[in-house]
């Protein structure tokens, strides 16, 4: 009786867990087209910053996240809220360049997990995701796009805005991980969440503003 | 802060940065009595509290960002920075521990366990008592104008001069007190920070240095 219910649990987390790495297995597609467009993920010139903290593995780091789009470039600043600089990378949709970074954070996945978090979280280009499909969740729309050899979903909120993206790959979309939009301020979500699926990294990004 | 106060805020600090400019550093000249008397003020100092303007310049972006808040300091080693504009972030060293409050989240850190926090709290302490002068892990340089005095430290070693180019300290001729400290990265950046309003050996009950 005792191994029947641990096996139970066992297929249950499997299937949960299933789920929730690949949730747009089975949303449905649409012969219907979308007119949604991804908004512009920040105005050109202008520096944004959010209160942004870092948890993984039981370990946090927090700091402050500054942004500034220049041409198709997103100059991306972190540094910790009482001044130290923990690194400066500018961002491109194919190419990016670490102009300097703390010896701590200085590894291949690290910077790459990075770029490619900001790069899919604030620096849409119509060039970066093409063939748009619809597709519904729960008659809720969402959008796949095709970005290179992977899908981004994204969620549409009210007035154009985002209310969700979500990296996948693979035949079954599995999720590599999702970014969260909420609270809006003009085109600016307050409140931003990032999760990855595969390891355990949660990155929450809040909106303020410089006096 | 009403309209007067800020007026007179940005008067004052306008005033700060006209002498800075227009008042260039030269060697100091009497760098032994220097010496001296900005240790016999720290020997008079127990407690200090005031307020702080930090402008930190972020070259990267082109753009410089100020933030404001309360600094706490009791001898020998309890310090509390509290950031309140344009966000709420405080930080306390007490007794080897430092104390990180954030989203109302509260972590606790042994400074001891960490070489570069250690590093900074010992930095973060010693410049607001003025006694940096004693720390070997710099070279010097002695500097005043007419009316500060410039303390100009460059680390030795090559591990710290990732994180800091240099440490600024600036004192005020007047009365010998720390008014403040500029922390310069490679590449340029730096982060200034003014202490304003600042009232010294107030008694400053321990509990006030734990966060919670």
């Amino acid at each position: 009786m005792k191994g029947l219910l641990l096996n139970s649990i066992i297929v249950l987390c499997l299937i949960l867990c299933g789920c929730g790495r690949h949730p747009y297995k089975n949303s449905i597609q649409s012969s219907e087209q979308s007119s949604f467009t991804l908004p512009n993920g920040i105005v050109q010139d202008t520096a944004v910053f959010y209160k942004t903290s870092v948890r993984t593995y039981g370990k946090s780091l927090s700091g402050i996240l500054g942004l500034r789009k220049k041409n198709n470039t997103l100059l991306v600043t972190f540094f910790s809220e009482m001044g130290l600089r923990f690194f400066d990378i500018s961002i491109s949709k194919d190419t990016f360049e670490v102009k300097d970074c703390l010896p701590q954070l200085r590894s291949r996945a690290v910077i790459q997990t990075i770029v490619s978090d900001l790069r899919t979280a604030f620096l849409w280009d119509t060039d970066l995701y093409t063939h748009k499909t619809l597709f519904y969740q729960n008659k809720r729309p969402i959008i796949r796009f095709t970005y290179k050899n992977d899908w981004i979903f994204a969620e549409p909120g009210s007035d154009n805005t985002l209310t969700s993206i979500a990296y996948t790959y693979g035949r079954k979309y599995k999720l590599k991980y999702t970014i969260h939009y909420t609270e809006y301020a003009g085109i600016y979500a307050r409140q931003i969440l990032i999760k990855h699926a595969n390891f355990n990294l949660e990155i929450r990004l809040s909106l303020f503003k410089f006096t | 802060m009403n309209i007067f106060s800020s007026l007179l805020l940005f008067v004052i600090l306008a005033c700060f940065s006209f002498v800075s400019q227009d008042d260039p550093y030269q060697p100091m000249k009497e760098i032994q009595t220097f010496k001296t008397k900005l240790n016999q003020t720290n020997q008079s100092i127990s407690s200090m509290k005031c307020n702080f303007v930090q402008e930190k310049q972020l070259s990267f972006l082109a753009q410089k960002v100020i933030s404001k808040g309360n600094l706490s300091y009791k001898k020998p080693d309890k310090m509390k920075i509290e950031y309140t504009t344009p966000f709420v972030y405080s930080m306390s060293l007490y007794n080897g521990k430092a104390y990180v409050k954030d989203n109302d989240k509260v972590s606790k850190f042994d400074t001891r366990s960490n070489k570069l926090f250690k590093y900074i709290n010992d930095l973060m302490i010693q410049s607001v008592q003025g006694n940096i002068l004693d720390n070997p892990d710099f070279v010097i340089n002695y500097q005043e104008n007419k009316s500060l005095f410039l303390v100009d430290m460059t680390p030795k070693d090559k591990s710290i001069q990732e994180y800091l180019d240099k440490v600024k300290i600036f004192v005020q001729k007047s009365s010998y007190q720390v008014v403040a400290v500029e922390i310069s990265e490679k590449g340029g950046d730096y982060t200034h920070i003014n202490f304003i309003n600042r009232v010294y050996n107030n008694n400053l009950p321990d509990e006030g240095f734990i966060i919670k």
